[in-house]
């Protein structure tokens, strides 16, 4: 996992939901850099280097939270799949909201999983690491850029 | 002109349901967000500060996690209470006694004995069975907490006597309810003991007379300080 899982990009607005992710990361001894944008613009800059330093390798995995502002995770994800060069990320919605509406938008646009972020810390904690089991388990393509 | 009228309050209600559908969805997941963010900051703050914490710091901090827990219950029953129109509505043909039974058998406390006494044997009600067992689970629920002996004992009695009113009476041998407090009990948020004691809210009998009167019945109690306490419920033999 190590040498292809270098960046773990994380879209999400909420301070307290960001260190509880962080905290989870480092229960589960997940060392790849973990990058972080507060919406759905600032990760398309990140990603593509249009208005802010662009993050090399791109970020096999992203997790992305569905209520932000300024542009939130559907409308990002239906920018992000117009870029060929960014198709293979797998995309991770990690919500709090568990309604049917969003989880059939985010499948449609392909995303890898619907997760539901628990703000109940052990909780989380559990989750990621079956995400981190997964992660280890599957074939992720080399970044060649 | 009448079925426009009709039309206008069809439009109404609508609208008035689906506000409170917005309502519930806010009271349920964007207000309780916060609230466990709270929590979480003070199960870090503790973890940060390593083994060195001042035990009144400690006592803070306990402090404030059992106060977010308390606003979370409180919200649920909040919710459960305005839901109660709208939920749990499946109507079957029930042996209300056997519900008694499954109560009964679900009892895991030790000190707390349940004894079943019916002459309804077999005979099947047509009701809200989901509602039936809320309810009682709430008066044994409630004949727990406000039980100062070592063993305590409740009695239900499930009788019928055919005039479609079913009566269960439940009582039990605990602290009892001082007169100025018996016209409160059915108040939400009312504790005739302390919150901190007591893991309640207060908030079961609150619930249980709004089920009572959603389905038309009745519940009454006697009680009076250190005589235990008594509930009786009509309770409607069959719902069409």
């Amino acid at each position: 996992m190590e040498n292809k899982l270098t960046n773990i990009l994380l879209i999400e607005d909420d301070e307290v939901d960001i260190q509880n992710i962080l905290r989870a990361f480092k229960i589960n001894n997940i060392t790849a850099n973990l990058h972080l944008a507060k919406n759905g613009k600032e990760a398309l800059e990140m990603l593509t280097g249009k208005g802010a330093p662009i993050i090399k390798p791109t970020p096999n995995i992203i997790l992305l939270d569905i209520k932000m502002p300024v542009m939130d995770g559907l409308d990002f994800l239906k920018v992000l799949r117009e870029y060929p060069e960014l198709k293979s990320c797998s995309i991770y919605i990690l919500t709090s909201y568990n309604e049917e509406e969003l989880k059939a938008r985010a499948y449609n646009l392909n995303v890898a999983g619907y997760i539901l972020k628990s703000s109940d810390q052990a909780e989380l904690v559990q989750k990621i690491k079956y995400l981190k089991d997964y992660w280890q388990l599957i074939e992720l393509p080399n970044s060649q850029n | 002109m009448q079925s426009n009228t009709e039309a206008f309050y069809q439009e109404q209600l609508k609208r008035v349901t689906n506000e409170f559908e917005d309502f519930v969805y806010i009271v349920s997941h964007d207000l309780k967000a916060p609230i466990r963010a709270i929590n979480n900051l003070s199960v870090w703050i503790e973890e940060d500060l390593g083994d060195n914490i001042p035990e009144d710091v400690k006592d803070n901090l306990r402090l404030l996690r059992d106060r977010t827990e308390r606003m979370e219950k409180m919200m649920n029953a909040i919710l459960q209470l305005s839901r109660v129109g709208r939920y749990d509505l499946d109507i079957k043909p029930v042996d209300l006694g056997q519900i008694l039974d499954e109560i009964k058998a679900a009892n895991t406390a030790e000190h707390v004995s349940i004894h079943i006494h019916q002459d309804a044997h077999n005979q099947l009600f047509n009701t809200y069975f989901k509602k039936f067992k809320t309810v009682i689970e709430e008066l044994v629920k409630n004949a727990v907490i406000h039980n100062d002996k070592e063993a305590v004992e409740i009695t239900i009695t499930l009788h019928y006597p055919e005039n479609n009113l079913a009566e269960i009476l439940v009582s039990d041998n605990g602290s009892g309810i001082s007169a100025q407090a018996l016209d409160k009990v059915f108040d939400i948020f009312y504790t005739g003991k302390s919150k901190d004691r007591h893991n309640t809210v207060g908030a079961g009998l609150a619930i249980s007379k709004k089920i009572i009167d959603f389905i038309g019945g009745s519940i009454t109690l006697e009680s009076s300080e250190n005589s235990g306490t008594k509930f009786l419920i009509k309770w409607p033999a069959s719902t069409n």
